[in-house]
């Protein structure tokens, strides 16, 4: 650092700080103006070599400055947000429980027509089920007896013992068929249908699953 | 061997020294740089925290036709002291204790 006066050491420190708050700079620019007046001119040499260059001064001041300022701003905002926070909760449980009370005409008949429906559904499937295990039923107790009595119906007539056994083991056929479906339906089916469900149920939790060679791993 | 000084150690020196005298810049500067090595630069900082958070308090006095800034210990300042002073008194009891107990009885050295 060549040698400076101490005039020009100041208007450089000046320049450095340009840009800081007016009430700082103030206070800064006395502290150093005081400091030299004090050391008194013998020492304004040592003054300046002591206290660094301009740049290097002004960086350390600002710094100190900034820092602060900082803080407080951020503490400022962290204050405001835990207000807003607070105040916005408040409001947003007052709103709901008032939104809730007026929406109950509506939304409690809702409510009970969903669960009618829902219910209806379900009574529906369970009415197919009933529809289709009674069919099967009725073709073995109507085609196995019926066997029965075509032989009877072979002493009678070839025709109508053959027509007669021909319908009942048509009879005994569909119904086999029919409940081989049914339980083909029912044993994939029916598992499918309860791995979509916990599927969907499970959509929001992430649980960790088996897979075939045995490791864990998280279904996303 | 130089320790350095950690600004609440530096902050306890200043309050401290204004415990018994105000003091302006220049003097407070001199004053703590015969007991610590501490840049003139260092000091502004530590005074306008310290006045910034209450524990300093300034008021100017003319000397010489021109303007002096002078600082003062607060009421909060002085309990601030006060709690460096025993936060200190620990610490270097501690301090003192692990440096001195290093040694061992004289059959070692």
């Amino acid at each position: 650092m060549e040698n400076m006066t101490k005039q020009q050491y100041i208007t450089k420190l000046s320049f450095y700080l340009r840009g800081m708050e007016e009430s700082e700079y103030e206070d800064v620019m006395n502290y150093i103006q005081e400091y030299f007046e004090d050391a008194g001119i013998e020492n304004e040499q040592s003054v300046m070599e002591e206290l660094g260059s301009p740049q290097k001064l002004a960086a350390t001041l600002r710094a100190e400055a900034t820092i602060k300022s900082a803080n407080n701003k951020r503490e400022e905002a962290e204050s405001n947000l835990q207000q807003e926070k607070q105040k916005n909760s408040t409001l947003k449980t007052i709103l709901i429980i008032v939104l809730g009370i007026f929406a109950l005409p509506i939304a409690l008949p809702l409510a009970i027509a969903m669960i009618a429906v829902i219910f209806a559904l379900f009574a529906v499937l369970v009415s197919m089920v009933i529809v289709v295990v009674v069919m099967i039923v009725a073709l073995f107790i109507v085609g196995i007896p019926n066997v029965v009595h075509s032989i009877s119906l072979f002493s009678v007539s070839f025709a109508d013992g053959l027509v007669a056994l021909g319908a009942s083991l048509m009879m005994i056929g569909a119904g086999l068929l029919m409940a081989l479906i049914v339980v083909a339906i029912i044993s994939k089916f029916i598992p499918w249908m309860v791995r979509q469900l916990t599927k969907f149920f499970n959509r929001h939790n992430s649980r960790p699953h088996l897979n075939k060679e045995g490791h864990i791993y998280d279904e996303k | 061997m130089k320790f350095q000084l950690g600004s609440s150690l530096l902050d306890a020196c200043v309050l401290s020294i204004l415990r018994n005298d105000d003091a302006y810049g220049y003097k407070l500067t001199q004053e703590v740089k015969t007991v610590i090595e501490v840049s003139e630069s260092t000091l502004y900082p530590v005074l306008r925290r310290l006045t910034k958070d209450g524990y300093l308090e300034t008021y100017d006095k003319q000397f010489e036709g021109r303007n002096r800034r002078y600082y003062t210990l607060t009421e909060q300042g002085k309990k601030q002291y006060q709690l460096y002073y025993d936060a200190w008194k620990e610490f270097s009891t501690r301090i003192s204790n692990i440096m001195e107990g290093g040694h061992t009885n004289g059959e070692y050295d």
